[in-house]
Formats: C-alpha cells, structure tokens, sequence
C-alpha cells in the first residue's frame, strides 16, 4: 500500500499531493469563473486623478476658475524608448486635472515649456503638443501604454499647437519676406490629404481623436468628437501650456471608452517639445495612472456677492471687538478691558483719571 | 521543530507527506508551491509575453494563437490571484499557531500574522473603493516592512541582509506614491528621485546577495553546492547584461518590461542587473535543491510581485513571500538544510 492510501484514509490527515491536487482543481474552478465574469479582486495601486462634478460648465478654458479648485496630480515622464523613433523625455512633468459636468469629461494638462512652438511652416520645424491615452474599455486588464494591443485597444486625444494657429501652417509663417507664387484657395485638388479626408486636413478642432491596437496602427477614429484648446502664458522659464480636453461621456466609435460618474478607469500623458525637435515618438510619457470619475461635486467657492456682504460684516464685528477691548477712559465695568477684568469689574481709584474721580 | 518549520521542508509532491487538515502551517507547504508555479506563469505569460510580442513585426497575422496565449495569461493571473488568496489566509492562521520555539519567535509570527491581516483587509477596502489611496498604499507599505523586519529578524547573515534590503527597496519605491497619494505633497517629482535610485539599488543587493552563501560553498564538505548552479547563474546573468547592453532598441524594450513587470527602472549599469540576475538564480536553486523549498518559494513569490506600489496583486505577493521567508524560521545558512519529511505521527 503506498503512502498516499495510507494517508488519505486516515481521518483528518490527507497526502500532501492529494492536498496539492485538490488545492490546485479547486483554485483553477474559481480562477475560470473568475475570469468568465471578469472579476478582478486586485485593486491599482498606482496614484489617481479624480475628476469631481464640476459646479459650473468649465468650457474649454484653461483658465476657467472651475480648474482652480479642482485636485491636481503631477504625473512623471520620461523619454519614449520602447520603439522607433526613440527620444524625448525633455519635460519631466504634467500637472494634470479633471473635472465631469454635463456627462462630459474634461481634462486640463498644464507643464513648463521655455518657448511657444506653434508653427511647422518649414520641415525643421516642429510643434508643440500634447495627448491623453485611455483604454478603450476600462477593464481587469491595462492595455500596453504604447500605443494599445491586439486584445487591448486604446483612445488617444491629441491636441497641437499649430493646429490653433491656422496661418503657422504655411510657408510664410516661416519665412516671412518669402515670395509665394500662388495660393490654391479653393478645391481639393490641390489638397489631396483634405480630399482623401484625412482629418488633420479637413477637421477644424485643434484636437485629433485617434485609436490604435497595438504599433503602426494609429489612426482617426470614425467620429471626430474630442475637443480642446490650449493656452500658452508667461515666458522663457516661466513658460507654461495648459490644454483642456473634453468629450461627452458616451462613445461614439467602438474603440472610444464610455464614462460614467462612478467609474474608475486608466489615463496616460504625452507631451511633445516642438523647439526640441520633438514629434511622432520622439516625446515624453507617463505610464497610466487612474482616473476616477467621482459621483462628487467639486465645492463651490463663495460668489462676489457673498463677498459684499461678508466684507462690511466682518468689518463691523471687528469693529465691535475692538470697541469691547479698548480701555474706557471713563473707568471700569463694561468696556473697561483687562484691568477691570482682573480687578473683578472695578478698576482700583487709583489707576483712574483724577477727574473722574467721584 | 515548529510545525511551519516542518512545512519548510515539506515539499507538497513529497513522497510521504502528510497534510493535516487544520493546521494552517502544514497547508504552507500545499499552496505555495502551486502558488509560484501559477505567479511565474502569469509573469512570463501575460506581463512579459503579451507586452513583447507587439513589438515583433508581422506577429499581429498570428492574432488567433495571440489571442489563445494571452487568454491563457489571463488565466494564469486569475488563478494566481485566488491562490494568494488562499495562501494569505492560511499565512496569517500560521502566524497565530500555537507552538512557538520562544516567546520572541511566537511574537515575532503574531507580528507576520498581524501584518498579512492588514495587508489583506485593506486590499479588499480598497478593491470596494472604501479608503483613500494615501491610507492604502500607507498600510500596504508598512504591512511590507513589517514582515520584511520581522523576517530579517529571524535570518543572519547575507540572508538578513538580502531581507532587510527588499523591504527597503520596497518602501523606498512606494514613497512616491504614498506621498502623492496621501496629499502629502513634496512639490515637485523630482525631488523624490532619490527613492527610485534608492530602490533599484536596494533591490539589486538583496537579489545578488541571494546567491552569495551558495557561492561559498561551491565544492566545499557537506551541503557543497554544484559548479553547474553557479554557471546556471552566470550564464543567466551574462545573457541579461548583453540584452542590456547590446542593442538600444533591445535595451529600451528589456527597461521597459523591467519597470513594468518588477517596478525596476534600469537606472544603474547594465552589470549591476546581471549581478543580480545570477544571484537570484545560483539563490533560489540552492535554496530549492537543498531543501529550504518554503524559503526558495518566498523568494520568487517577492522576486513576482517586484518592488513598489503597482496593484494590490503585486504587493500581496510581495507580502505572501516576506511572510513566507519569516514564518520559515530558517536561521541557519542556506542550503544546511536538508528536506526534513513531516514525520507521520501513526
């Protein structure tokens, strides 16, 4: 008789391989039952950006003073270096927001940029860009952050800056005392890319709305339905871009997430450095972080009407206090301050003024 | 002998052992080892497989078979999951176990046992969004630290050095996030840099030190350990320091897997990998052959998870593995210890 028999018929005792078999079939039938219903009991750990329920539409300004007290997150980059062209990594971080109203998701990125690229009228010229990648469905699984998987495709949104700034486009922009010839305004036969309807040609939103499934097969989604717009403020050092991105919470294209107030899903940055010759993958990237699309409201600040009447209140209470504290001239009791306070509501004859006396 | 330290030695597919049904410590032994095998497989399948094979041209047309390998990925992880499910609950029944060899031991498994329940009680809070990501990470690292300590505590040597280094490695990887997450706010990313450095080196000393007390041994009396586990280790290390070095494009795919797939960045030199590639080897071989199999599965429970904060999966292999190596009560060097059968008390 072998050891395992021995073993298993002995009450309360089994063999370790038998445990092991039993350990393994029982583990395999939940995994498989697991993996049908796509339940994931793991959690990211990776930090979040929580978009609130902004209390007023934030439009695409990314100066609106919604964004002022939404929470923000400093999200890390570094060069792309996972497929040709290699580069980048010359910002070395977004600060990124979000915020839903409307069921409309909106996504401010702001980082530091010593110039304002926005022009790529000559070939040695590159614009300044930035993009967001989500999943295209929020799922167990995060997709590979470069451009998606076959199992696993994501949504990208690109906004450039030229894209803002039509007349950075053409050659003259570049090379102002340049003589042009000639200037097909009309037709497109003279613009093959509008009349193939590439999207960069035809569309007037600074913004691209872009799918892929894995490397080399980026392209527009079937509906253009993200839009954007960027700022530039300040100078050299003090330099900065600020994009907000929005799109309604239901998807449009099959490869495009929905949002829902409740829902957590995945976000990674980009950013492209124009005067640094940055374009394609030659950029700086994030990993993806979590994006929480909270059911709660950001926290309305105080209207300027508030501010009216609080300012004269404040002031008036103020002015009270300080009527209460200061010492009488005329003697103790109320309003008397500290020393009538000390000397239990009557201040000693001797600390008052002779002709107050009696 | 500790009925954990019994289960040290008691490889699940031993001829002859024998598993009582309600002794936490004996199932150790049961779970750990289906534990690592489905862990190893989800890392190879589905983190690195599924995140290479995009990068191959033409790989794509073959997307029925891709599909079949990553769906079999998939469920590699759900079973992994669910064994480290299983194995965080009979680690923290373990810890509380009567018949400790002392006091300080007993607490020293009260400690192992509290640290897993923390750990595993605020995954499931924050699997149900029920806590701030500044509270999780905080307890998921601290849960990490303490069975790392506690572990540390119960080793000496290279061995308590190599587990003190990883719950540095880990804790330093996780600043970031904690202070990030908890609102805590250093203003710039930057200035947390150092913890990335910090971990990688960490990280790297603990798994070449792995192999260190093996390399002492190579030929040498009794418990000797083959040439052929050292070449093992330094052939797997020359192959990850040409990888490294060799080619950009082979260099930047191999730092991106490493930082996706371990939390590694590929700061530090090319060798420095390699070193420890070969240390992780030559250690959990030597470890494996000589019998230490609950502390050779640790340590590939940790090496799994990887360093820092990435999912509640990762860290709980991580934690799983510490709590493994310090409920082993392997005091004494790798490798003196021989498989050590649980005695059939019939």
């Amino acid at each position: 008789m072998n050891d395992d028999t021995h073993t298993a018929r002995r009450p309360g005792r089994w063999s370790a391989r038998r445990a092991s078999i039993g350990v393994v079939a029982v583990a395999a039938a939940a995994a498989a039952t697991m993996q049908v219903l796509g339940a994931n009991p793991a959690a990211s750990q990776t930090t979040t950006i929580t978009a609130r329920r902004a209390y007023e539409k934030p439009s695409l300004d990314p100066g609106a003073r919604v964004w002022k007290d939404a929470p923000a997150l400093d999200v890390q980059l570094t060069a792309q270096q996972t497929s040709y062209p290699f580069g980048g990594g010359t910002i070395p971080s977004v600060t990124a927001k979000a915020l839903h109203f409307d069921d409309r998701l909106y996504v401010r990125v702001e980082w530091n940029d010593t110039t304002r690229d926005a022009s790529i009228g000559a070939p040695d010229r590159f614009a300044d860009a930035a993009a967001i990648e989500f999943p295209s469905v929020a799922g167990s699984t995060v997709p590979s952050v470069c451009m998606g998987q076959a199992d696993g495709g994501v949504n990208i949104w690109q906004w450039r800056a030229d894209r803002e700034n039509p007349g950075g486009r053409w050659p003259q922009s570049a090379h102002p005392d340049a003589y042009v010839d000639e200037v097909q305004p009309f037709g497109d036969l003279n613009y093959p890319a509008k009349a193939a309807g590439n999207v960069m040609a035809t569309g007037k939103r600074p913004t691209q709305d872009l799918v892929a499934t894995g490397f080399s097969t980026l392209s527009p989604a079937e509906r253009q339905t993200v839009g954007g717009r960027g700022e530039y403020s300040g100078h050299g050092a003090g330099g900065r871009w600020a994009v907000v991105f929005e799109r309604p919470f239901e998807a449009a294209d099959p490869m495009h997430p929905t949002f829902q107030a409740g829902q957590t899903t995945d976000i990674a940055f980009a950013v492209w450095d124009g005067a640094r010759n940055e374009r394609n993958g030659i950029k700086s990237v994030s990993q993806f972080v979590k994006l929480n699309i909270s059911d709660t409201g950001q926290k309305k600040p105080p209207s300027a009407a508030w501010w009216l009447l609080g300012i004269p209140a404040a002031a008036a209470v103020g002015a009270f206090g300080v009527a209460m504290v200061r010492p009488s001239r005329r003697g103790g009791g109320p309003g008397t301050g500290a020393p009538a306070l000390e000397a239990g509501g009557a201040a000693p004859a001797a600390e008052l003024p002779e002709g107050d006396e009696g | 002998m500790t009925a954990v330290a019994r289960a040290a030695g008691a490889g699940a597919g031993e001829p002859g052992a024998v598993v009582a049904r309600r002794d936490p410590a004996a199932w150790l032994g049961v779970l750990a080892g289906p534990a690592v095998l489905a862990a190893a497989a989800e890392l190879l399948v589905l983190r690195t497989f599924t995140r290479t094979i995009i990068h191959i041209p033409g790989a794509q047309s073959a997307s029925r078979v891709l599909d079949l390998v990553t769906d079999a990925g998939r469920f590699s992880y759900y079973l992994s999951v669910v064994l480290l499910i299983m194995l965080l609950g009979t680690l923290a029944a373990a810890g509380t176990a009567a018949g400790g060899a002392s006091r300080a031991s007993s607490s020293r498994r009260l400690v192992v046992s509290a640290a897993v329940t923390t750990f595993a009680a605020t995954a499931a809070v924050a699997r149900a969004g029920a806590a701030g990501d500044g509270v999780v990470a905080s307890l998921v690292t601290a849960a990490v630290v303490a069975v790392a300590v506690v572990g540390a505590a119960q080793a000496r040597g290279a061995e308590r050095a190599a587990r003190l280094l990883i719950g540095v490695a880990f804790a330093a990887a996780a600043v970031p996030v904690v202070v990030w997450s908890s609102g805590l706010g250093a203003s710039r990313p930057a200035g947390l840099s150092w913890s990335y450095f910090t971990a990688e080196a960490a990280a790297l000393a603990a798994l070449a030190l792995l192999g260190w007390p093996a390399v002492r041994r190579v030929g040498r009396g009794p418990g000797a350990v083959s040439r052929r586990v050292v070449a093992a280790g330094v052939v797997a290390g020359l192959a990850v320091t040409t990888i490294l070095v060799a080619s950009p494009a082979g260099a930047a795919s191999t730092k991106t897997l490493l930082l996706w797939n371990l939390g590694l960045g590929g700061y530090l030199a090319a060798p420095l990998y390699g070193l420890a590639v070969a240390g992780a080897v030559v250690g959990l071989t030597d470890r494996f052959r000589s019998g230490a199999r609950l502390e050779a599965a640790g340590w590939a429970l940790v090496i799994c998870g990887g360093v820092g904060l990435h999912s509640t999966y990762q860290s709980g292999l991580v934690v799983a593995g510490l709590a493994l190596l310090a409920l082993s009560a392997s005091a004494a060097p790798s490798g003196r210890r021989h498989l050590t059968p649980v005695p059939d008390p019939a």
